[in-house]
């Protein structure tokens, strides 16, 4: 026995529903990566995301269906980045405005690449000895923070943010070395 | 040639400081007048922090990656060295409304994120849920995967998740040596270190001494290992046959009763689980009361703290697979709830008391009053409003929740109604070969929502499961009575929910028999040993 409503005005928004699904399961790593790339921080991230994700969904009435779903969406999520940045400003370490601005533009003239470095990241991560694919899951998988890490494998702090920062060395320079040579 | 690392070294580094959040206020000024100085300037620092992103979101491309630890390997300043984990503590990185935000992000993107998933998870059905792996593909012949785009390579590392065969045969191995071949057709899951379930098809198990107790359950039997080779077969009926090569197994039968019971009877100590051998912490906030149903129950003061904790239910040794499930499950209790409901109308965002709650992030499973934005979408979608929700992932849709609107509509009962002093039983279901996820009050189904017949349960992780509460405390926990909590993993059909409730609507427990009679019962369940050239056939038990 179902009690779901069975008026049209759910039934409509079930439809609308499952086409909102449809593109925003195609893009919502982008859109996350692309918060992160205004704040950094997961929390902050997540923070912005929850709310971009709604307001994606109370305004996908308004997204022409002949556009780009992406553009439109990050434009979205820029917005809760300046509100977010309005509203925590005086709590974190921000670019400028200006510099913001640039770079969502140089971002979205980027975006292929982006696409491109992400296909050439899964590789280089297979690549990872274990030992760095180790500190990878616990700071972003396991989502633990450097002193937590630092105590549960018996090293310094610093020798996490270290080993982070020789990490993404490794995996950057693993990205360019792929893409120059597919480029070649 | 010089990388391009080395040429923006300087600026990378600040960048890498900027992505940890140790960035001081001059630094981050120096970083934006790097940045800003050139057009390259910008794009090695876009790229530098979309490799950070993506790194934040990239379970899945780091699935089957992941490291075992090394425990001989030292730690020393020049390396990271893999040690063996001094602290089991949960993360805490995140705010609790942080974590919150997290918890709604999680829900609305993985309850919609499946085609991100279904293209990014070769693997398994998702990334190995538990932190470390069990177990490795060592061969694999002309196979071909179900419904994954990708291939499982040899060599990879396998967690708990659930493999399908389509074509070809597959070998895994497990840390303690037990060897599982698959056959065409097989689906199989790696449900603990100790334990897999075969779902449909045929496995093959070459047990070593070292891993005996190894279990394969079935929807017939539990086969568990007596040091030995044998072969498993599930029928698209449920019937196992098992068919021993060398050694000796035992069957025991699978009956339909649940996995984990806690009557709350005993008066002393932790919270007994009857059937599981769980032992449930009763921890400050929540104390012991006259039951509902026999001599005692708990009572929850809606306190951070206020919980029953299960653990996560893997040390047990009649069920190590914990609160994993995969072809269905039942989470049915007592309660007499005092929740006020108000939710949005104070100005909060949230207001959840939990009946039970395993917080595996998207993996959750949990039983919970609610009253939201609906920033979470529920299936089928349902207007604003007190409810009780019933949350489950489910493979290929993600996690979702269904949810019964408490507003005395169509039959439905108002939040008022269940707190009329009385005890009301709930249930929530969801059986895999239907398809069907149902939400019970007082022995009726209220709510229901369908996929397509055969979807499994994604669920588990390394979260301990909590009557009363979320573990992870943020003003989730449950006001009033609970009493009775049963976990089954398995749906109990609708009769079965009837007369559970015709049951305690009389004072007795769900299955109207002694307790006692019930749990002697369970032990003596029917056992059958097969030595080398033996088979047996047992069919699933029905409701």
């Amino acid at each position: 026995m179902s009690m779901a409503r069975s008026d049209e005005r759910v039934s409509a928004e079930r439809d609308d529903y499952e086409e909102f699904l449809q593109y925003f399961s195609k893009s919502h790593r982008a859109l996350f990566a692309y918060i992160m790339v205004f704040v950094h921080q997961q929390t902050d991230a997540e923070e912005i995301f929850q709310e971009a994700s709604l307001i994606l969904w109370k305004e996908f009435g308004t997204f022409r269906r002949d556009a780009p779903f992406l553009p439109w969406a990050k434009g979205v999520c820029f917005n809760q980045i300046r509100r977010y940045r309005r509203k925590r400003g005086r709590e974190k370490l921000w670019f400028s405005g200006e510099l913001m601005d640039e770079l969502a533009r140089e971002e979205l003239a980027r975006e292929d690449v982006l696409v491109q470095r992400k296909a050439a990241l899964d590789v280089c991560l297979r690549k990872l000895p274990d030992r760095d694919r180790r500190i990878l899951d616990l700071f972003y998988g396991a989502r633990k923070s450097a002193q937590q890490i630092a105590e549960e494998i018996e090293c310094s702090v610093h020798t996490v943010y270290k080993a982070l920062q020789r990490v993404r060395r490794s995996l950057y320079e693993c990205i360019d070395r792929r893409l120059a040579t597919e480029e070649s | 040639m010089s990388s391009r690392y080395r040429q923006f070294e300087h600026l990378l580094h600040l960048a890498s400081r900027q992505c940890d959040g140790t960035i001081g206020a001059d630094e981050l000024q120096e970083l934006e007048r790097l940045v800003a100085a050139s057009p390259p300037a910008r794009q090695a620092y876009l790229d530098y922090v979309f490799l950070h992103a993506d790194l934040a979101w990239t379970d899945a491309a780091l699935e089957g990656s992941l490291a075992e630890p090394s425990a001989e390997e030292p730690c020393g300043e020049a390396r990271l060295a893999p040690c063996p984990p001094t602290s089991t503590a949960t993360p805490s990185r995140q705010s609790a409304s942080t974590w919150l935000g997290q918890v709604v992000v999680a829900c609305l993107v993985l309850a919609i994120g499946v085609g991100w998933w279904s293209l990014n998870a070769p693997l398994m059905s998702r990334r190995p849920l538990l932190a470390e792996t069990v177990a490795q593909l060592v061969e694999a012949e002309s196979v071909e995967w179900v419904d994954r785009r990708g291939t499982i390579r040899v060599g990879a590392k396998l967690g708990l998740g659930t493999l399908r065969v389509h074509r070809g045969t597959a070998r895994i191995r497990f840390r303690n040596g037990t060897i599982i071949d698959l056959g065409e057709e097989a689906a199989l899951r790696i449900e603990s270190a100790m334990s897999v379930r075969l779902i449909h098809g045929s496995a093959s198990a070459d047990v070593p001494p070292e891993a005996i107790g190894f279990r394969i359950e079935t929807p017939a039997a539990s086969v568990i290992d007596l040091g030995t080779r044998f072969t498993a077969h599930v029928g698209d009926s449920g019937q196992t046959e098992v068919r021993v090569l060398e050694g000796k197994v035992e069957l025991q039968e699978r009956r339909r009763l649940p996995r984990y019971y806690l009557s709350f009877d005993n008066t002393s100590g932790p919270a007994v689980d009857h059937f599981g051998g769980l032992r449930g912490k009763i921890i400050a906030g929540a104390r012991r009361v006259p039951g509902l149903i026999g001599r005692g129950a708990v009572h929850f003061d809606n306190s951070k703290t206020s919980e029953v904790n299960l653990g996560n239910g893997f040390n047990s040794s009649t069920t190590p697979s914990g609160f994993v499930t995969t072809t269905g499950i039942t989470v049915e209790a007592l309660i007499r709830p005092d929740w006020t409901g108000a939710g949005r109308t104070t100005g909060e965002r949230f207001d959840y008391d939990e009946i039970f709650r395993v917080e595996d992030g998207e993996y959750r499973i949990l039983l919970s009053f609610q009253n939201d934005d609906h920033e979470i979408p529920t299936r089928p979608p349902i207007a604003k409003g007190p409810s009780l929700a019933f949350g489950l992932h489910l493979d290929g849709h993600g996690y979702s929740e269904l949810e019964i609107p408490l507003d005395g509509k169509e039959g439905r009962p108002t939040l008022a109604d269940l707190k009329d002093g009385s005890a009301h039983h709930v249930v929530a279901t969801y059986d895999s070969r239907e398809g069907v996820k149902r939400l019970y009050i007082d022995g009726v189904v209220r709510q229901e929502y369908r996929v397509e017949p055969g979807t499994l349960i994604i669920s588990g992780g390394k979260a301990n499961a909590v009557i009363g509460n979320n573990e992870k405390r943020v003003n989730e926990a449950f006001q009033g009575v609970i009493d009775e909590f049963a976990f089954y993993d398995f749906a109990l059909s609708p009769e079965e929910v009837a007369r559970h409730h015709e049951s305690v609507a009389s004072g007795t427990n769900y299955f109207g028999r002694p307790l006692e009679e019930l749990i002697a019962e369970a032990r003596q369940h029917r056992r059958q040993q097969l030595t080398t050239g033996n088979s047996a056939v047992w069919e699933e038990p029905r409701p």
